[in-house]
């Protein structure tokens, strides 16, 4: 069994790399606070997946044919990184980073991650539960 | 994962730029006094530490070095000290262009930043140990 052909694990998933990719660009920002210059950068928002890609597991149900084994078809949400829009702050360097900014972000981003990886482990434990070896919850 | 570890080494490059500049604010205000040692020689002049951000080739992410030490260019302050023995012949003497205000500012500049890194670190680190602790889900 593929965890990833389940939406909710594959979203899950998606958005966890999303976050993981912040947190790499957010790093960047806060390195460079003091480069003269430098205008800081964010991520698209997550916007999940559409309607067209909930229904994308319905089709993959079908045994017949390759589509069973390619696992997500085009659902899968790649982040793009864009100019940081909030940024108004230009110090005299031209430099355009607000620390605190940033790191409310990233205050943000590990605070995503840590209820993703919850519910992450709730869901699993959840599905135990259905198979029958569950012993904790 | 391999994006939290890329914030990882952005962040420390940070630190590492931070820590240099540190170095050269602490030489500055180490020779806030010294003067040259004959009665025309220059004294000490100020160091300035300037920041680029670097295109780190393997990961693709914005780090952050010292591109260049330059020496301040300002003029060196001309005290009145017959007394003293490197003073010229109507006795001037001549001291380093540092003001020990400015490089407690950029000290503290320095540490605030570092201390920034840090914390993005510290988020890294949770989100990595969040996403091992997964596995014992």
């Amino acid at each position: 069994m593929q965890l990833n052909n389940l939406t909710l694990f594959r979203q899950m998933e998606q958005k966890m790399h999303w976050l993981s990719t912040r947190q790499s660009v957010l790093a960047e920002n806060v390195a460079n606070a003091d480069t003269p210059a430098y205008t800081p950068r964010d991520l698209k928002p997550f916007t999940g997946a559409s309607s067209t890609q909930l229904a994308a597991p319905l089709i993959m149900a079908s045994t017949d044919g390759g589509a069973y084994m390619s696992g997500s078809n085009g659902a899968s949400m790649i982040p793009v990184v864009q100019k940081d829009r909030e940024a108004v702050e230009t110090s005299p360097n031209g430099n355009q980073v607000s620390l605190e900014d940033q790191l409310t972000k990233v205050g943000e981003t590990g605070m995503d991650y840590q209820m993703l990886t919850n519910l992450y482990r709730k869901q699993l434990s959840m599905m135990k539960t259905a198979l029958g070896r569950n012993t904790t919850a | 994962m391999s994006d939290l570890y890329t914030s990882l080494g952005v962040s420390a490059s940070g630190m590492k730029a931070q820590s240099l500049r540190m170095r050269v604010i602490a030489e500055n205000i180490a020779n806030a006094d010294s003067t040259g040692d004959s009665p025309n020689a220059l004294p000490y002049r100020r160091q300035v530490v300037t920041f680029a951000d670097e295109l780190d080739k393997a990961s693709g992410a914005r780090k952050v070095e010292v591109s260049k030490i330059t020496k301040d260019p300002s003029q060196f302050v001309r005290k009145y000290m017959p007394g003293h023995p490197n003073a010229d012949a109507d006795g001037y003497v001549l001291y380093p262009n540092v003001n020990t205000l400015v490089e407690t500012m950029d000290m503290r500049e320095a540490q605030r930043s570092y201390e920034a890194n840090l914390n993005v670190i510290e988020v890294s680190r949770m989100m990595m140990s969040r996403s091992i602790d997964l596995l014992r889900a």
